[in-house]
């Protein structure tokens, strides 16, 4: 069953329940309206502007992102209705899903981080920030910066001001 | 018609709450309930009535309540993360040989391929993602995930399933470069320079690896500190003169339980002080701290389980500061009712506050100075010394409450809820003798614990009730 392909996409984009994101690096994904739609604002809008029947662009979004985030729509809507993670439908299996999830690598983190916002995923954009502010605890300013690759452009001064301010956080 | 609903009055018998409530059963099938109230509830108009739990059903109102930011609002814009640009070219590897495959070229942003396209220029590089009638195509060749397997070992998988017979998956390389900026591309020669092992995670490695923080806008690097503790996130603000803007327009998220002595030192003066980590109230002094230094707005101020050990009473000037700042969601949940906390007057003051949350506290003196909070959606009172007077001084002191949930409070013999834009009321553990709804019109929801064994319910008005629910 052949369905891909430049002749047959527009016949599988108008598939029931279906609806076509193309990535910004041009991949076509086809995936339940439902599920994304219940998950992303973003979709949600484009479905309801009439973008149901034709490939939605994505253009800051790469394809390896999409394909995650698409995941986590479309296992948050099977097991938990798209609920939060207060919900009582936030069970093991997606806290476990999550878990496994933000173990990707970092460069796949920072994209995901950007995926998930322009695609207005609330569950995921939480997730991934978590995993980054994760990343940032028990670490000097010194590992701080040396970890994210932050130089310091103050002046001495300058940063003496900012220790005061801060120096109730400071180790 | 409406006059003529108004005058009904319910006079629901708690006494005799029905037996199988546990299940949801009808309590019409219930001998224990009194033919009155079962007669009270039948020959209303509105449907539902009844001390069984139905469906809650959300009116339009009380979804738009529900939907709007109790906090403080997210900043997303997703056009400023636009900065990056995507280059998918050699890295792109195809995983079946069988086919090979065209990679189409990401056409621009720009292009009218994303805003008129109709499928006909579809790239070949078309990919289904879990299509359950086209599921089982390919399961020879290409197994099927359901579940996440790790992107860094098999990214194709994760993707997506291919349903094409003949499969021939596009999948970006593990590590393809994404240069954002600048220092993106600085880091990517650097990384082809000594591209041995990208994976290895010592300190040098994860140096070279992690640029692109840099590259994120400001209200992503918001949210993740809004994922730290106070005391984490705000030593980023010493990273570069951009973290600490970040930092000092971030809302603050205070949560005196999650404080550690480790950093505390006498104002304005560098370096610790082991003096400083054995002050009893070094708690206070930190808090007070936080309050005065940090510049920007404050979101939340959580205190409680911790801070009840210390027997540190609440200091006036918190929330003095808090109200200057338009704090928004106050939490103060004492767990000792022996160690109840006297709440300051000055919380009277934080006139912007959307949720409070109080528990073991003591109320100001409502003479001295009344509930005023305009724009409090959300209440809830645990364990506290409540009067009538006093409940309805709250109401009527805060008109935009929608929420309220009255926990184990103090025995009251009466209580009257007269409130306009009250849509659920959690009621549990309380002992009230007379629970009155004299007047609250968009009360859709009545959340009566079963442990509220003497009370008896009156429904004076309130039309758009639908579920009164054990």
């Amino acid at each position: 069953m052949a369905t891909t392909g430049a002749s047959d996409g527009a016949s599988a984009a108008k598939k029931e329940g279906l609806v076509t994101l193309m990535s910004g690096d041009g991949e076509i994904f086809e995936v339940e309206a439902a599920a994304v739609a219940a998950l992303s604002v973003t979709i949600r809008h484009a479905i309801e502007e009439g973008f149901g029947d034709r490939p939605i662009p994505l253009p800051i979004v790469g394809a390896r992102a999409l394909a995650l985030a698409v995941e986590y729509c479309r296992k948050h809507h099977s097991l938990g209705g798209g609920a939060g993670e207060d919900s009582a439908a936030y069970d093991d299996e997606l806290r476990a899903f999550d878990h496994n999830l933000a173990k990707v690598d970092r460069d796949t983190l920072f994209d995901l981080i950007e995926a998930a916002n322009y695609l207005e995923i609330e569950g995921l954009l939480n997730l991934m920030c978590r995993t980054v502010a994760e990343m940032m605890k028990g670490k000097s300013v010194e590992e701080l910066r040396r970890t994210f690759d932050v130089s310091n452009d103050y002046t001495p001064e300058e940063e003496e001001e900012v220790r005061r301010e801060v120096s109730w956080a400071l180790d | 018609m409406n006059n003529e609903r108004n005058k009904v009055v319910y006079d629901l018998d708690l006494n005799s709450p029905p037996a199988d409530s546990q299940e949801g059963n009808l309590i019409s099938q219930d001998n224990a309930v009194s033919a009155a109230t079962s007669g009270a509830v039948n020959s209303h108009p509105l449907p539902n009535i009844g001390s069984y739990c139905t469906p809650i059903i959300v009116d339009s109102d009380e979804a738009d309540m529900l939907s709007a930011p109790t906090g403080f609002p997210q900043m997303r814009n997703p056009s400023t993360s636009s900065m990056m640009t995507i280059v998918f070219d050699e890295d792109v590897e195809i995983i079946n040989p069988r086919q090979s495959v065209n990679v189409t070229k990401d056409p621009p942003a720009t292009s009218p391929l994303f805003t008129d396209n109709k499928c006909e220029s579809v790239p070949p590089n078309t990919t289904l993602m879990n299509c359950g009638h086209l599921q089982d195509t390919d399961a020879g060749r290409s197994p099927k995930k359901r579940n996440v397997t790790r992107p860094t070992q098999e990214p194709a998988k994760v993707v997506s399933n291919e349903p094409n017979d003949e499969p021939a998956k596009v999948v970006p390389k593990k590590n393809k470069e994404l240069p954002k900026n600048d220092l993106a591309e600085k880091e990517r020669s650097n990384r082809s320079s000594s591209a041995s092992s990208p994976e290895s995670h010592d300190d040098a490695a994860a140096a070279t690896e992690i640029d692109n923080i840099s590259s994120q806008p400001d209200h992503l690097l918001s949210t993740i500190l809004h994922c730290l503790p106070a005391q984490i996130a705000a030593k980023t603000a010493l990273l570069s003169r951009r973290w600490r803007s970040i930092w000092t327009d971030h809302p603050l998220r205070l949560d005196g339980d999650s404080l550690s002595s480790l950093s505390l030192r006498p104002h304005g003066q560098p370096g610790r002080t082991t003096k400083g980590m054995h002050r009893k109230d070094w708690r206070s002094c930190l808090i007070t701290d936080i309050l005065t230094y940090h510049p920007g707005p404050v979101e939340q101020f959580r205190l409680g389980r911790t801070h009840s050990g210390s027997r540190e009473p609440l200091r006036d000037s918190w929330f003095q500061i808090l109200a200057q700042k338009s704090v928004y969601q106050i939490e103060l949940d004492f767990p000792s009712f022996h160690r109840r906390q006297d709440l300051p007057a000055s919380l009277l003051a934080c006139e912007t506050l959307r949720t409070l949350s109080l528990s073991n506290c003591r109320l100001p003196d409502a003479a001295a100075a009344p509930f005023n909070f305009l724009h409090l959606t959300d209440l809830s009172l645990c364990c506290m010394d409540l009067t009538e007077e006093v409940i309805s001084s709250i109401l009527s002191g805060c008109p935009a409450l929608a929420r309220l949930s009255l926990i184990h409070n103090f025995p009251v013999p009466r209580i009257r809820i007269r409130s306009r834009r009250l849509l659920t009321m959690t009621v549990r553990g309380n002992w009230i003798g007379e629970l009155i709804i004299e007047d609250a019109e968009k009360l859709t929801r009545l959340v009566l614990d079963r442990s509220e064994p003497k009370t008896s319910l009156k429904i004076i008005n309130a039309p758009m009730i639908n579920t009164v629910e054990y």
